[in-house]
């Protein structure tokens, strides 16, 4: 597909976070959804989130798309920080810097528009901030939906349902999409499906990508995956490798099958042999 | 903006219905009222008379303008008001006196000239006068004065003489009156309006001291009013161009006609401004019961609009946070919402327009009266303008709470629930409901919040209630599912939990609290309008007779209803001054049979007893007797005669006998009275104030139509201070027969003419035939008179008591119009036809005091089955009795209902009918709109083990208790309504103090049979829509996005 010169190229947006906290109330006590969470999207990277339920994926999604600010700490997202961004920042960014796909494709249409109509809907607030928006059809091209842009959506299939919630949130050619799950719930075809398409936004228009998943066959297909577990960074996946990662306070997450050998409170010994680091615990053992 | 609205087209529809409906109580209201106002002008102006609704210019001739004419009147009348009135009618009038047989004295009469008036005559002979001094005279006076063509008459000119100083030399007094032909009337009242030439002939005028033959008018040409009728009247009478007369020019008029000039030259009379005045009178009550009602039903409307476009706001919240995620501001998200729903609303105001018109048009075209035009009064457009501003209002008022949210609370699939506590717009509710509570209970609030009042209580018991159910239903859950009741917990759980359910009760409670307030409205109305009706007319039918004679019309009726239980004669003696006390004398035995019962107090009818004591009537020419005294008496300045109690005063015309002894006579009279009525005394004897002797009577008792026995009276010497002693009378007979009345029970007690005098009369019978009087008398007339007619009658008095008397003794008029002295035996609040101004006396009773009607007074038959009123008037014929006017009770109430509060109040039935309607369409709305997620609910229910019979009951059990709720909060609110704003509604056109005094305590009947038929339409309604939502609990609901 190629590059519409009439647009300015846009490169995707970086995401940065330091210490990021987010704390709600429920049931008349406060939850700590994210206990200090240091993270670094670089700009048009595709990164996956991974954890438990309740570990703060979908809250951290949420604080980069602008929806809450959080309760300490810092969030980044190109050039803007979004903790200090008033109101009607933050309702422009939405229009034009990133995009967000709700879990549920229905959740981001108007039922009763077609797939033209909703991206023409989701890009009216960029036009009238006077940014420059791709043509609904291109839009709807690029994710393949070129032969239903004007079909009800009742008519669509779930897998083409999803192709129209990822358009819409593409809608203003944003630097960052945002997605909650856009795969759950489809056929594995159809998911493929959905997976390539991203992709290929992210090859062509560079735009940076960041997907909570449960789906490990999803994860797999991401060039990096970010592992949340208790609000915080657990860890991280490149090429198919696990690693743990540093924390800014110098702490290291363990993964999960060590803990269940070292649980919390366990005394260990780091050693370090040249370039590689060992933990013996103590009264002796192996790494 | 469409395709959204498409994509919902039922509730967009019931969006715009209700918009609609707003419009159309806003708009109607106005059109009916200004339809109604020409209705009641029209009604009132097409049932006068013409003669009633004409102007009137009245002129005489005076130094000034002597040959004044009706011509010269024109000038008079302001051009303004000439707008409104036709061509006028001239007329020239002046007394006459013509004897209509020789020997007989001079009948007074009267010449009339009119133009045109041959056109509106029957000549039966001769020709129409055209000169001056020729005259038609009445077919029936040349019949029975055997008059002819070419008869003269002279007549003497009324004022001549006395101002022949205008004249250069002196005129002739009389005038030659020649008869060149005889008429009958053409019926016409528009040409003859009040003039009404004939039914004089024969009839008995007084003049002076004696009667003479009336005679009928005589016409003559306006040439016969030379210059030398100098008192001769000119009129001009204008009949009202009725077609012109509207509301709209009716202050304009009532202005002109209050401003006209009087006097002088002319006077310009009219009886429109008493027409215009009760018109607005029924203007006025309509602009109160109008907008009371229809604001009710509007205010309803309203909260129905924001209900349902908060179930609306509800629905569009994912549309609203796709919005905000998609860069729109809080604002712009909302005006998403707002232009949708704002466009549904307003397309729905035409609509309510059109549905406005033609109510109107329907009601104008056939309920109201023939000529109401169509008008569109300014103030509908008023009223469109406010409900296109409530219904936008209500719009902004749903989507506010929507703008305030976050996105992340937008994207929750359950809106977050403010927990307990009240809202501003439910205290608010409250307070003002309390205000005007307050207000209504103590009388101090008038105006738009008084009006309101009855449905913002409803709103606050239904606010407060749907507040309470929700702690209440969680408690009754807890308690269901402790004790292992799914289906019961389910129920208290669902109410809990859905908002939507609860606002059914507020809803529901204002349709049913004003169905009962309009229910109970109509029914305490029409309870108001029969007790006035039955006061008005009496009884079911009327009949007025022509009769002046009260004896015969009591033979006849009982001829045609020997038991009286069918119909009974009423007589009605009324009094010109405005506050004076009328007589009505009935007959009291039949009266209760026949008759209504004013306001349901029943009337002490056993009171009005014919006393037992037979009439004598004294037919013969000579009173004889024995009379003997034994008196002593004391001279000095005297008080002279007074006036006995149940006794006339005045001398006898007849010469006392011969003194028996002593020089100071006391007086002993009989006292009768004339079939005329007349009451009058003749002389039995004359004794002396002291001494013992004895004498004997014969005198003449001077009644050549016979007399009733009225009593006898003992006159001292007016220079007597004092006289005591007996004087016994035995044998007292006419013409040789006894009188019979020695019976000391035959006697009326004794009655001072003053308090505190030692005055007194005994009567005792020592033996047959003899009468013995103990009398003490100060020098005062004393007397007994006879128990055939009571000294004071038992009357039952409504209102104050008449100038002059005391309860015990006071005034009133008697057949013939003489006075008569009534106790009040009971003080009703009202009479029937006399209200609170009047006395009952019994007619037996007044008849026998003799004489005939008086001429303000007013013989009727009154009956108690309309259907009777043929063969009724058929024996009154035969009695030679006419029938001249008839009266009904189904007439007078129609009159009540088609009056203005009459008109008001039927918006009442509509009002009610449309709140159970509108409250039964939230019910249906409220499931449509929700019925989705309710459904997914009882799905995921049943998947968990529920099964779908219980599942399907709960919901039942749900939309019943709602509404089983929200009837009884309206029904007490409404009943509590009923009690408070009731006197806010006016229930008669006429602003004077209503009699009988309103009943407006609510009708028990009326309020719980509003209440049951809410409860069975209301309930029948949500059972259907819960086994309908019911029916489509299905497992794949699970899945569904909603």
């Amino acid at each position: 597909m190629s590059v519409d010169l009439a647009v300015p190229v846009k490169t995707g947006l970086g995401v940065r976070t330091r210490g990021l906290v987010h704390i709600y109330r429920a049931e008349g006590h406060d939850v700590a959804a994210l206990s200090g969470v240091d993270l670094t999207v670089a700009p048009g990277e595709i990164v996956g989130l991974l954890g438990p339920s309740g570990a703060g994926k979908s809250t951290l999604l949420t604080l980069f798309g602008g929806l809450m600010r959080p309760s300490a700490g810092r969030v980044t997202v190109g050039e803007h920080e979004l903790s200090t961004m008033t109101e009607g920042e933050l309702d422009r960014f939405r229009a034009a810097d990133v995009g967000l796909i709700l879990q549920g494709a229905a959740r981001n249409l108007l039922p009763y528009l077609t797939a033209r109509q909703n991206v023409e809907f989701a890009q009216r607030s960029a036009r009238k901030a006077g940014r420059s928006v791709p043509g609904a059809g291109e839009v709807l091209e690029l994710v393949g939906l070129g032969d239903s842009v004007s079909a009800p959506l009742d008519s669509l299939p779930p897998g083409k349902l999803q192709l129209a919630a990822l358009a819409v949130a593409l809608a203003s050619r944003p630097g960052l999409l945002l997605g909650d799950e856009p795969t759950s719930q489809l056929h594995h075809t159809s998911r493929d499906v959905v997976l390539d398409a991203l992709h290929r936004v992210n090859e062509e228009w560079g735009t940076t990508i960041v997907v909570v998943t449960h789906d490990p066959e999803v994860a797999a297909r991401l060039p990096r995956t970010v592992t949340i577990r208790d609000g915080r960074v657990g860890g991280e996946g490149r090429q198919g490798e696990e690693y743990a990662v540093v924390s800014a306070d110098g702490s290291l997450p363990l993964p999960a099958a060590v803990v269940e050998d070292l649980p919390p409170g366990s005394l260990v010994r780091v050693h370090r042999v040249d370039d590689v680091w060992t933990i013996i615990p103590q009264g002796g053992g192996q790494e | 903006m469409w395709a959204a609205i498409r994509y919902r087209r039922a509730q967009a529809l019931v969006l715009v219905l209700l918009s609609a409906l707003v419009a159309t109580c806003a708009v109607f209201a106005p059109l009916y009222e200004r339809a109604l106002e020409q209705s009641l002008l029209r009604s009132a102006i097409n049932e006068a008379p013409v003669a009633d609704t004409a102007l009137v210019v009245r002129g005489g001739r005076s130094e000034a303008d002597p040959e004044l004419s009706p011509q010269s009147l024109q000038g008079a009348v302001p051009s303004g008001l000439l707008r409104i009135y036709g061509q006028p009618i001239a007329e020239m009038t002046d007394q006459i006196d013509i004897s209509p047989r020789a020997g007989l004295k001079p009948s007074p009469g009267r010449m009339v000239a009119r133009p045109d008036i041959c056109d509106h005559l029957t000549l039966t002979v001769g020709t129409c006068p055209k000169l001056a001094g020729e005259v038609l005279v009445s077919a029936k006076d040349m019949a029975a004065w055997k008059w002819r063509v070419g008869q003269q008459f002279e007549t003497g000119i009324p004022g001549l003489a006395a101002n022949q100083n205008q004249f250069p030399s002196k005129q002739p007094t009389t005038q030659t009156l020649t008869v060149v032909g005889a008429y009958e009337v053409k019926p016409d009242s528009a040409y003859w309006l009040r003039t009404q030439l004939d039914g004089k002939s024969g009839i008995p005028i007084t003049v002076g001291l004696e009667q003479v033959p009336g005679i009928d008018d005589f016409v003559t040409p306006v040439d016969t009013f030379d210059k030398r009728w100098v008192q001769a009247t000119s009129r001009l009478t204008y009949p009202l161009r009725r077609d012109l007369i509207s509301v709209g020019n009716l202050d304009e008029m009532a202005d002109i006609l209050a401003a006209r000039p009087s006097g002088q030259q002319a006077n310009i009379e009219s009886q429109l401004p008493e027409t215009i005045t009760a018109v607005k009178g029924g203007q006025k009550q309509l602009r109160v019961i109008v907008p009371l009602l229809m604001a009710q039903l509007g205010l309803l409307a309203a909260a129905i609009l924001i209900l349902v476009a908060q179930a609306a706001v509800e629905q569009r919240r994912p549309e609203s946070a796709l919005a905000r995620l998609r860069g729109r501001s809080r604002e712009g998200a909302g005006r998403l919402v707002m232009g949708e729903l704002g466009l549904t609303v307003a397309l729905g105001l035409p609509l309510g327009v059109g549905l406005a018109v033609l109510l109107s048009e329907i009601v104008r075209r056939t309920l109201l009266t023939d000529g109401v035009p169509f008008e569109f009064p300014w103030l509908a457009v008023v009223g469109l303008a406010a409900a296109a501003l409530v219904c936008l209002l209500a719009i902004v008022v749903a989507v506010r709470p929507l703008q305030r949210q976050s996105i992340s609370a937008l994207l929750r699939r359950v809106a977050p629930q403010r927990r307990g506590g009240l809202g501003v717009v439910d205290m608010l509710a409250v307070a003002l409901a309390a205000f005007g509570l307050i207000g209504l209970a103590t009388r101090t609030l008038q105006g738009p919040l008084a009006l309101l009042t009855p449905t913002l209580i409803a709103l606050a018991g239904g606010l407060l209630a749907s507040r309470v159910a929700v702690p209440v239903a969680r408690a009754v859950g807890r308690t269901q599912l402790g004790r292992g009741k799914v289906g019961p917990a389910l129920t208290a759980y669902g109410l809990e939990r859905r908002p939507a359910l609860r606002k059914v009760v507020t809803v529901v409670s204002i349709a049913v609290a004003l169905a009962v307030f309009a229910a109970n409205a109509l029914v305490v109305a029409n309870r108001n309008w029969e007790a006035r009706a039955q006061l008005q007319v009496g009884a079911p039918l009327v009949l007025d007779s022509d009769s002046t004679n009260p004896a015969v019309l009591t033979r006849t009726v009982q001829t045609y209803d020997p038991d009286g239980a069918r119909a009974t004669p009423v007589a009605v003696i009324r009094q010109t001054a405005p506050d004076s006390t009328s007589t009505i004398a009935v007959v009291g035995s039949q009266f209760g049979q026949v008759a209504y019962e004013p306001g349901g107090q029943e009337l002490r009818l056993g009171s009005l007893r014919l006393p037992e004591v037979k009439t004598v009537n004294l037919q013969g020419t000579t009173l004889t007797g024995r009379i003997s005294w034994k008196l002593s008496g004391n001279k000095g300045s005297g008080n002279g005669p007074a006036q006995v109690p149940g006794l006339p005063p005045g001398s006898s015309p007849g010469t006392p006998p011969a003194a028996g002894a002593g020089a100071a006579p006391t007086r002993v009279r009989i006292a009768v009275t004339t079939p005329k009525g007349e009451r009058l005394t003749r002389d039995l004897a004359t004794v002396p104030d002291s001494g013992t002797g004895s004498a004997t009577i014969d005198a003449k008792l001077l009644c050549p139509d016979g007399c009733r026995f009225d009593g006898l009276l003992f006159t001292p010497d007016q220079f007597t201070t004092m006289t005591v002693g007996t004087i016994t009378i035995s044998g007292l007979a006419l013409d040789g027969q006894p009188l019979g009345i020695t019976s000391p029970t035959s006697w009326n007690p004794f009655v001072p003419t003053a308090s505190g005098t030692k005055d007194s009369l005994e009567l005792t019978s020592p033996q047959a035939g003899t009468m013995k009087f103990d009398l003490q008398s100060s020098g005062v007339t004393v007397g007994l008179s006879y128990a055939d007619v009571p000294a004071v009658l038992p009357g039952l008095l409504a209102g104050r008591i008449p100038a002059g008397g005391t309860a015990e003794s006071f005034p009133v008029s008697g057949l013939s119009g003489a006075p008569i002295q009534v106790r009040a035996a009971q003080r009703p609040g009202a009479l029937p036809v006399v209200a609170d101004r009047g006395v009952m006396v019994d007619l037996a009773t007044l008849e026998r005091l003799g004489g005939t009607l008086s001429s303000s007074g007013k013989l009727s038959v009154w009956v108690k089955n309309p259907g009777d009123r043929d063969a009724v008037k058929n024996a009154l014929a035969k009695g030679g009795i006419g029938v001249v006017d008839t009266h009904t009770y189904a007439a007078a109430k129609e009159r009540l209902d088609t009056s203005g509060s009459g008109w008001g109040m039927r918006l009442a039935a509509f009002t009610g009918v449309m709140a159970l309607l509108l409250a039964a369409l939230v019910v249906v709305v409220m499931t449509v709109t929700g019925w989705r997620t309710v459904a997914r609910d009882m799905a995921a229910l049943h998947m968990a083990g529920v099964g779908l019979g219980t599942l399907r009951r709960a919901l039942v059990r749900e939309h019943v208790t709602v509404v089983v709720v929200g009837v009884v909060v309206g029904a007490v609110c409404g009943a509590v309504a009923a009690v408070v704003a009731m006197p806010l509604l006016p229930l008669f056109d006429d602003p004077a103090t209503p009699v009988p005094a309103l009943q407006i305590q609510p009708s028990v009947a009326a309020v719980v049979g509003a209440t049951a038929a809410s409860l069975v339409v209301l309930v029948a309604v949500a059972v259907l829509c819960a086994m309908a939502a019911g029916r489509r609990i299905a497992l794949r609901r699970v899945r569904e996005a909603l």
